[in-house]
């Protein structure tokens, strides 16, 4: 796995396990992990591989500054156009999902996402304070029937199928808390 | 959210001017449409070039901006953007709208999807 140049501070921690042309003292390395913010989107090395973490409150625009933060450090670690592409439209269905829907039920929610980063798929795991996914399923995101008069096209009901689409062996779990949603994107896919 | 529109004898070109049409933004959307064609001509292209980024509630919006127009009018798309024109071809709804590569082209004599 490459990775791009040192820029700035959002490149991934991950990273520096690679091997590494040029070593960086030890001091240096320190004084720059100080100085990251703990919210900001950057990857930590996790068990399997390089992780990225957004913890958000419960208003869109949270979602939207979240998903910039996330492509921003995605693009920073390489990961292709389309790939991005497809994280974007999947991870912002399914965070203005939690939003709209789960966090109005319990004052005060919030979630978080975690991202890892395989050398095949990226793996995500939602967890929310809110209230339940109704019936405890996931909606089953069929395609919409767009055969019929103008006044009658749907204005909603497309997220879940662009989920559903985009994602594999998504896997919804009620918890005593909350909500955790779990899936994985291909990497590299034409989808 | 940043809008332009120039008006020239049978259609009305709208510009977005912002970069994500999101459930941050959506009811601002909506709004906007529909005082710009509150008294619009037939045609109506909706260029999106300056939008790199369209969600299922963006999506939504642009259909309701559709329907507002009634069946006298019609809403057409151009300069979708790579993420945009991936979402209205899974939802297929690239089928439903007449989309022009820019809203240049669809300005061109005779590219008026009649």
């Amino acid at each position: 796995m490459s990775f791009p140049p040192a820029s700035d501070g959002m490149l991934p921690v991950g990273r520096e396990e690679e091997p590494q042309g040029e070593a960086r003292a030890p001091g240096r390395r320190r004084k720059a992990a100080a100085r990251r913010k703990p919210e900001l989107a950057g990857f930590a090395p996790g068990p399997r591989g390089p992780s990225l973490r957004e913890r958000l409150g419960n208003r869109p625009e949270e979602v939207r500054a979240a998903l910039a933060r996330v492509i921003r450090a995605l693009d920073a670690f390489g990961l292709g156009v389309e790939d991005q592409g497809n994280v974007e439209i999947v991870l912002a269905e399914v965070l203005n999902n939690v939003v709209e829907h789960a966090l109005p039920q319990a004052p005060d929610g919030w979630l978080t996402l975690q991202l890892d980063l395989l050398p095949d798929r990226i793996a995500a795991r939602v967890v929310d304070t809110g209230g339940p996914m109704p019936g405890l399923v996931v909606p089953p995101g069929q395609p919409q029937n767009l055969d019929v008069a103008l006044d009658a096209l749907p204005e909603g009901g497309f997220g879940w199928f662009l989920i559903r689409h985009l994602t594999c062996e998504l896997e919804y779990v009620r918890t005593a808390d909350g909500n955790e949603l779990g899936f994985w994107i291909p990497r590299g896919a034409a989808l | 959210m940043e809008f332009e529109s120039l008006r020239s004898n049978d259609t009305l070109r709208i510009n977005v001017l912002t970069p994500r049409i999101d459930a941050a933004c959506v009811i601002q959307f909506k709004d906007r449409m529909r005082e710009l064609c509150a008294d619009c001509p037939p045609r109506v292209i909706l260029d999106l070039a300056q939008v790199d980024f369209l969600d299922s509630s963006g999506l939504g919006a642009v259909v309701t901006a559709m329907k507002h127009l009634g069946p006298g009018r019609r809403l057409e798309l151009a300069g979708l953007t790579p993420k945009v024109a991936k979402v209205f071809r899974l939802t297929r709804m690239d089928t439903v709208f007449t989309i022009h590569d820019s809203a240049d082209q669809a300005l061109e004599p005779g590219s008026s999807a009649a």
